[in-house]
């Protein structure tokens, strides 16, 4: 009987990595071979190295952290708008912490993030609460937080930036170990890797693309959908505030103008991995491989001397490119 | 020769990654044929039906309208040829009128104007429903349309397209016997009209009440086309499933045991009002009525789906609050939902991720799940159920109808509940693989289990049901023991009459 199914044993071999990624990883591939050659025949100095590979990790470092969390959003069916504010609204609230309790040393570092987080926690709760309780779609519910965020950002230090921080503040954004690796990527590498495992080993995760796939089917299935939800936007907004913690730490200042639109960009990282935004379906892998076709495209266009209104016209050409060359996979 | 066939299907072909769907499809229509289309689950008789609308292009075969060759493009150009579908999932838009969903997309206009000519799109519609004797108001929304009736507009679409050929694809699935009657004579209506038909059911019993012709598909090769007259039910069963099937309700008796589930004074407003009745460990329970009767309402009320407005359920003796599917499940209550599109099964997720998500708790090591004897537990299910699949990992989405249908029945199989309804868990299903249901049944009863079964097909019910309760609008009109139960008598208790009047 040719139909019937025969038990399919071992763990997904390398092939299935290929065929779910091979398409990611090649786009991702000719990007760096096409700026090579652009480089070498422009005479400069060439893309492909260590530093280079360095510096493109840690400037997507922000951005990777939360859409890591904007991955698990999306795949439960929902959207989170409120990341660009709540990255500005981490930076102050992380930053005014600290400040305030600068002579104890590494604990006002810590309480700082511990402030920021909470804060970014009571937000996510804030769009849990909209979306499962008074059933509003996510677009607005989040959309709703974005504003007030922003808002409040500003409320708290009156318009200008926090300043004056103490030096260890720039841990998150500037510090290196073993000299070479910036402490921003291995935060991100860790959002990275915890989110995966999160999202493919765990009830947790196949409860989220549950929810995505068909929320009706998975709560009747004894899905907990509202507390998923919950846990979902507590999730991304908390590594929106762990990015903007890494921002300001960057910068060495609290500014509560930082993020506008970075919603946007984290949303164009998922997207082109692969995520769709119907729901149901999306990798954590993925996520990260986009965020490197952008961020390579981005250092890149800069590395080749393109100004920035280019660079955007070009950004926005990938993302279409990258829809619709997944759309094509899904059809063949 | 030729020419007496408005359609011939012949050698086609198609195939899916790791399936071929369909070997050797044949098929030819008549003008004002009724010619009906049988196979088991996963026999191809949807595909072939989607190559012939246009929704799938085959690998090889060939197509010939009224005798000349035709290559079929789109859903769109099959229209325009003159083939019409009618899937079980209709593809109405629901906010818009009758007329407007007749008219989609080639609303008449006011002259060479931009402008709609509501008072001909009205008339036309009408006209059309009047045609194929309808009676139906051409401005009421769909969505205020039952199913039956949504069923009329998209065969009154059809009718407005002049089309030669309709397929239904299982149309009798979702519709009361009632509601079957007058699809019965539209089609009637329509054959005298010269139109062809295919139909497609796994209810025997329909072929004979409306079909000329009989074509047997199996595993995706064509098997045989006769007249309804020279055959008989049991010859199509040995023609789908290749052997006689001597029991078609393997039903086994067990000796009643303590009780396990009661229901008292169970109300909600709108759907049933004090609904009282127990199970007990060793019984098959069915609860049978009209479509509308408030069967899947209780169902749905004792899972935790749907809030109760009054009454108490006890399990095992003790009183239980159920406040969510979660809860109910935790207490050992399974639902297996009628609806396995929007509330059985998740479409994008595979197999055995749809097989282990009521019960991915018991799969989980430490913090993950043990994917290892998550793909053994599935095998096994796809193995018992003979799923047709080329794989676990097959997405739900690309199974036919019935296998679909065994997925969410291997998912609450997993769950291990103490008490499982299951809303019309045939539906869909095709003869033999509705006797290894029933079998299952019985190992389940066999083990403890109690089953409240809901159905509305009462050889079923006779067949399965230890005691059958029938509901006639959101009240229990009766309850009959298996030795008492006759067809007539659950008729008379679901229209309302009272068991006095029968005995
Ligand atoms: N899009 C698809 N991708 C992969 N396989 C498919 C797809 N559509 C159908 N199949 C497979 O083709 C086979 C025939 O399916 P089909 O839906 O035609 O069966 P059917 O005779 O209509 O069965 P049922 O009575 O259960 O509705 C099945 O094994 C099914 O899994
Ligand atoms: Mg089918």
């Amino acid at each position: 009987m040719p139909h019937v199914a025969t038990a399919t044993s071992g763990r997904p071999a390398a092939s299935t990595f290929l065929r779910v990624y091979g398409f990611l990883l090649v786009a991702l591939a000719l990007e760096c071979a096409a700026f090579e050659v652009i480089a070498r025949y422009q005479g400069i100095r060439p893309f492909l190295s260590v530093d280079n590979l360095i510096l493109i990790l840690n400037q997507s470092a922000i951005y990777g952290v939360v859409s890591v969390g904007m991955t698990f959003v999306i795949i439960a069916g929902g959207i989170d708008l409120s990341v660009g504010s709540l990255i500005a609204f981490g930076g102050v609230v992380g930053a005014l912490v600290t400040r305030a309790l600068a002579d104890a040393g590494w604990w006002a570092l810590g309480a700082g993030w511990a402030a920021a987080i909470m804060a970014g926690l009571a937000a996510g709760c804030f769009s849990g609460l909209f979306i499962t309780r008074f059933q509003i779609p996510p677009f607005i519910a989040t959309l709703a937080i974005m504003s007030s965020v922003r808002g409040a950002g500003y409320l708290i230090v009156g318009g200008s930036p926090v300043s004056d921080l103490p030096a260890d503040y720039i841990f998150l954004g500037r510090y290196n170990i073993a000299g070479h690796v910036p402490v921003s990527v291995i935060v991100m590498l860790v959002a990275f890797a915890g989110g995966g495992i999160l999202l493919n080993s765990t009830p947790f995760g196949r409860h989220v693309r549950a929810i995505g796939g068909g929320a009706e089917s998975a709560r009747l299935s004894g899905v907990p959908v509202n507390r998923v939800k919950w846990i979902v936007y507590c999730m991304c907004s908390v590594l929106a505030i762990v990015g903007g913690l890494i921002l300001s730490s960057k910068m060495r200042s609290g500014d509560p103008t930082v993020g506008v639109g970075d919603e946007l960009q984290v949303i164009a990282a998922v997207v082109v991995g692969g995520t769709s935004l119907s729901g149901g379906r999306g990798t954590i892998m993925g996520t990260f491989i986009g965020l490197l076709i952008i961020a390579v495209l981005a250092t890149g266009l800069t590395w080749i001397g393109m100004e920035s209104f280019g660079q955007q016209v070009i950004l926005g050409i990938v993302i279409l490119a990258a829809v619709l060359m997944d759309r094509f996979k899904g059809a063949a | 020769m030729s020419e007496e066939y408005v359609l011939e299907m012949r050698d086609i072909v198609k195939r899916f990654p790791g399936v071929v769907a369909v070997k050797n499809g044949q098929l030819t229509l008549k003008p004002g044929e009724v010619h009906c289309l049988v196979g088991e689950n996963g026999a191809g008789k949807s595909t072939l039906m989607k190559i012939l609308s246009g929704a799938q292009p085959m690998d090889s075969g060939a197509i010939l309208l009224s005798g000349k060759p035709a290559t079929i493009h789109s859903p769109h150009h099959a229209q325009q040829l003159g083939i019409s579908m009618i899937y079980q999932e209709f593809n109405l838009s629901p906010y818009l009128s009758v007329a407007e969903n007749i008219y989609l997309g080639r609303e008449p206009r006011l002259g060479k104007s931009p402008f709609i000519n509501w008072s001909k799109m009205y008339n036309d519609a009408r006209s059309i429903l009047n045609r194929i004797r309808v009676n139906l108001d051409v401005r009421k929304p769909v969505n205020e349309c039952s199913v039956a009736q949504q069923q009329m507009v998209e065969i009154a679409k059809a009718i407005s397209f002049n089309s030669r050929i309709i397929v239904m694809d299982e149309p009798s699935a979702t519709l009361t016997d009632h509601e079957l009657d007058a699809l019965f004579e539209l089609i009637a209506e329509l054959k005298r009209q010269g139109i062809g038909m295919i139909y497609i059911s796994h209810r025997l019993e329909e072929i004979f009440a409306i079909g000329d012709r009989v074509t047997v598909m199996r595993d995706g090769e064509y098997i045989d086309t006769k007249p309804v007259s020279d055959v008989t039910r049991e010859d199509i069963i040995r023609m789908m499933v290749g052997r006689a099937l001597t029991h078609e309700f393997p039903k086994e008796v067990f000796d009643l045991g303590e009780e396990r589930l009661r229901i008292e004074g169970l109300s909600r407003k709108g759907g049933f009002k004090d609904v009282s009745f127990s199970l007990h460990r060793g019984e098959i329970v069915g609860l049978t009525g009209l479509v509308g009767a408030g069967r899947t309402e209780v169902a749905r009320a004792i899972f935790g789906a749907d809030r109760i407005d009054a009454g108490q359920i006890f399990l095992d003796g003790k009183p239980i609050t159920v406040r969510s599917p979660q809860d109910a499940i935790r207490q050992g209550i399974g639902l297996l939902t009628e609806d396995r599109k929007n509330q059985g099964l998740i479409l994008g997720m595979t197999i055995r991720e749809n097989t282990t998500l009521a019960n991915l708790k018991s799969l989980v090591r430490v913090l993950f799940v043990d994917r290892g004897r998550e793909r053994r537990i599935t095998s096994d299910f796809v193995r018992e159920l003979q799923i047709k699949t080329p794989g676990i990992e097959q997405t739900a989405q690309n199974l036919s109808g019935g296998n679909q249908q065994k997925v969410v029945l291997a998912k609450w199989l997993f769950t291990e509940s103490k008490v499982l309804i299951f809303d019309e868990p045939t539906r869909g299903i095709d003869v033999g693989a509705k006797v290894e249901i029933y079998r299952l049944m019985n190992d389940l009863v066999r083990k403890g289990v109690c089953i409240l079964m809901i159905s509305s097909e009462l050889p079923e019910v006779l067949g399965m049901c230890d005691r059958i309760l029938v509901m006639h609008e959101g009240h229990l009109a009766g309850s009959l023991d298996r030795k008492d139960a006759t067809q007539e008598r659950i008729m008379k208790l679901a229209t309302g009459e009272t068991l006095a009047s029968i005995a």
